[in-house]
């Protein structure tokens, strides 16, 4: 059964249209004129139960927008849209019971006073019985480290461990479902692949549903088997990670280093249709091919004939350059090709 | 009673939070009680001049002041400026994905504070009595009995005006002009600077009608037991309903600002 499904989801806020200067702010005041902008549009999302998602897209894609409309925040302009089978501003209170929130750039400690006492305002809030809010608890601080901050105020917290302790805030109250909008924004490498491991232990153990938004592709690909892009208010993608990388991206590449110096034009001239040199020099050089025609063998067969070849390195297509290719609109994902 | 308990621990976390931060605590307070000193001197000189004011002697004057101090201080800095810092933060986002409701949880916070400043308010208060020589507090305990009902409907009309003001902040992005704005209503008509029995007929009249006057005028009339007993009663229940009737008002602004407005930030 899916936990998250939303039809024709839509969302538009109404924009002051104010002309230049002050006249211009005058006239608003005693006339004023509205634009209509559309956030998200048309979305249509189907999750089921266990899965992690990330969802993906430029700023002001609309990728907040919608995990507020789902966590009961926002309402929606349009459309259908059910978490747990309640709709979550209609059903606001009982919604946030089944769900767990982590804003990147905001906590939801209480910044004067220790951490734990945070916790158990929170306890209190979900009305967590005693035993599963002390399992959780033990849990969460071997987990996520947070002994030595339990006694601290979140006022001096550093980002990273605020963020650990805001991520046990969020599944204190064992929500089926979590939502994390960037949660590892401004962290360092460390911390952030601890809340990855975390992450993942949650939604494998638990069965915890995780939807996610992060500009870094790192949780994307360590996380989440499924990927959904929004652009401009509209899903451009939805699917597997290797479904995206399979439909757009062809390419793969092999470096290799050679013993003596490469007569590249001799190697250029050996290549089949498909296989090309992206980049030479002196003693590498890197050639790229069409990973659905060639074998990485195929193409290593090939250019041992011209080249020495001592030692070889092969580049996975990577997705982090099929999303900025679509951040940046070099790549449509709608088109087929 | 359970869902009670997440209020209580509201409560009990905003009495932390005030006393966790001593030095801006005493501040806040202490500059309340400065200007109340030199309102007192100001008074002082006016009585001198002239012992009877619309039925005031100078001492009621003093019990009038005392009180004005405490059910002001009562509600200050913190409760005044969390829900607009909220809305413009943006971080009122955090409050609505739990399972709290919002003017609920504000309520508890407020008394939370209300109980961590209110000790302390109380002991200024009592040194500010001793040292303008304040000698006549009420004998009748049915007095402070009513004074202490005047008190709690004093917190929780201001706690309503604060909050309604706050909420208007969805509509204005900033906090400031709403609140001194929101300020200067509530000290002229609450007769926190000025008895309400010193304004000309027609102001009375309008104040009577505001719910303001509940928060200072009210306890302090009370205190000085210069309102007569018969209109106790009746004023508690003009209260009440205020009360009800702001609780609504904010439920129903409440209800517009969230379908209305965006959550700022990202």
């Amino acid at each position: 059964m899916a936990v998250i499904e939303t039809k024709k989801l839509r969302k538009s806020f109404r924009s002051p249209l104010k002309k230049p200067g002050v006249t211009g702010a005058i006239r608003h005041l005693f006339r004023p004129e509205w634009k209509e902008i559309v956030a998200v549009t048309d979305v249509d999302l189907s999750i089921e139960a266990g899965e992690s998602v990330a969802y993906v897209g430029p700023n002001g894609a609309g990728k907040s927008t919608t995990i507020k409309m789902l966590t009961g925040i926002l309402l929606p302009s349009g459309g259908a849209i059910r978490v747990n089978g309640l709709h979550p501003y209609q059903e606001r209170m009982r919604n946030s019971k089944n769900i767990g929130v982590v804003f990147g750039q905001r906590t939801q400690l209480w910044w004067d006073i220790p951490v734990i006492e945070s916790f158990t305002l929170l306890r209190d809030i979900y009305e967590v019985p005693e035993k599963t809010y002390r399992e959780n608890l033990a849990c969460f601080t071997e987990m996520l480290g947070l002994e030595d901050l339990l006694q601290q105020s979140a006022r001096r917290l550093s980002l990273g461990q605020r963020m650990r302790a805001d991520l046990a805030v969020a599944l204190m109250h064992n929500p089926a479902i979590i939502f994390l909008d960037e949660p590892t924004i401004g962290l360092d490498v460390a911390v952030k692949e601890r809340i990855r491991e975390f992450l993942k232990a949650v939604n494998r153990e638990r069965g915890v549903t995780l939807m996610l938004t992060s500009h870094d592709l790192g949780d994307i690909e360590d996380v989440c088997r499924r990927l959904i892009i929004i652009d401009r208010g509209r899903i451009i993608y939805d699917g597997s990670i290797q479904g995206l990388l399979d439909r757009y991206v062809k390419e793969r590449s092999i470096r290799v280093t050679a013993g003596v110096k490469i007569d590249r034009v001799a190697a250029a001239r050996e290549l089949p249709a498909g296989v090309e040199i992206a980049e030479a020099g002196e003693k590498e050089m890197t050639i790229r091919f069409d990973r659905f025609r060639y074998t990485a063998r195929n193409v290593l067969e090939i250019i041992v004939k011209t080249v020495d070849v001592v030692d070889f390195q092969l580049k996975e297509p990577d997705i982090e350059r099929v999303v900025k290719n679509v951040y940046e609109g070099r790549l449509e994902l709608s088109d087929e090709n | 009673m359970r869902a009670m308990k997440k209020y209580v621990r509201h409560i009990l976390c905003a009495i932390q939070e005030t006393t966790a931060y001593r030095a801006s605590y005493f501040i806040n307070i202490i500059s309340q009680f400065v200007s109340y000193i030199a309102i007192f001197f100001l008074w002082k000189a006016v009585f001198t001049a002239q012992p009877d004011i619309g039925g005031m002697g100078w001492n009621d004057m003093q019990g009038y002041l005392l009180v004005s101090l405490f059910a002001s201080a009562l509600i200050s800095g913190s409760s005044e400026f969390r829900v607009s810092r909220a809305i413009w933060t943006g971080n009122i986002a955090v409050e609505l994905v739990r399972p709290v409701d919002y003017q609920k949880a504000n309520f508890a916070i407020t008394v939370g504070n209300g109980i961590a400043e209110g000790v302390l308010v109380a002991s200024i208060g009592l040194v500010f009595a001793v040292l303008i020589g304040f000698t006549a507090p009420p004998a009748n305990p049915v007095t402070w009995l009513y004074f202490l009902l005047a008190l709690a409907f004093s917190f929780m009309t201001k706690f309503l005006i604060v909050y309604i003001f706050g909420l208007f902040t969805f509509w204005t992005t900033g906090g400031m002009g709403l609140s001194w704005f929101r300020r200067g209503l509530t000290d002229f008509f609450s007769g926190a600077i000025i008895p309400l029995a010193f304004f000309p007929g027609w102001l009375q009249t309008v104040a009577g009608a505001l719910p303001f006057r509940g928060i200072v005028s009210v306890p302090a009339t009370i205190f000085i037991e210069s309102m007569p007993q018969s209109q106790i009663l009746a004023t508690f229940a003009v209260e009440a309903a205020w009360i009800v009737g702001l609780w609504y008002l904010a439920r129903l602004i409440w209800h517009f600002a969230m379908r209305k407005v965006t959550i700022h930030g990202g």
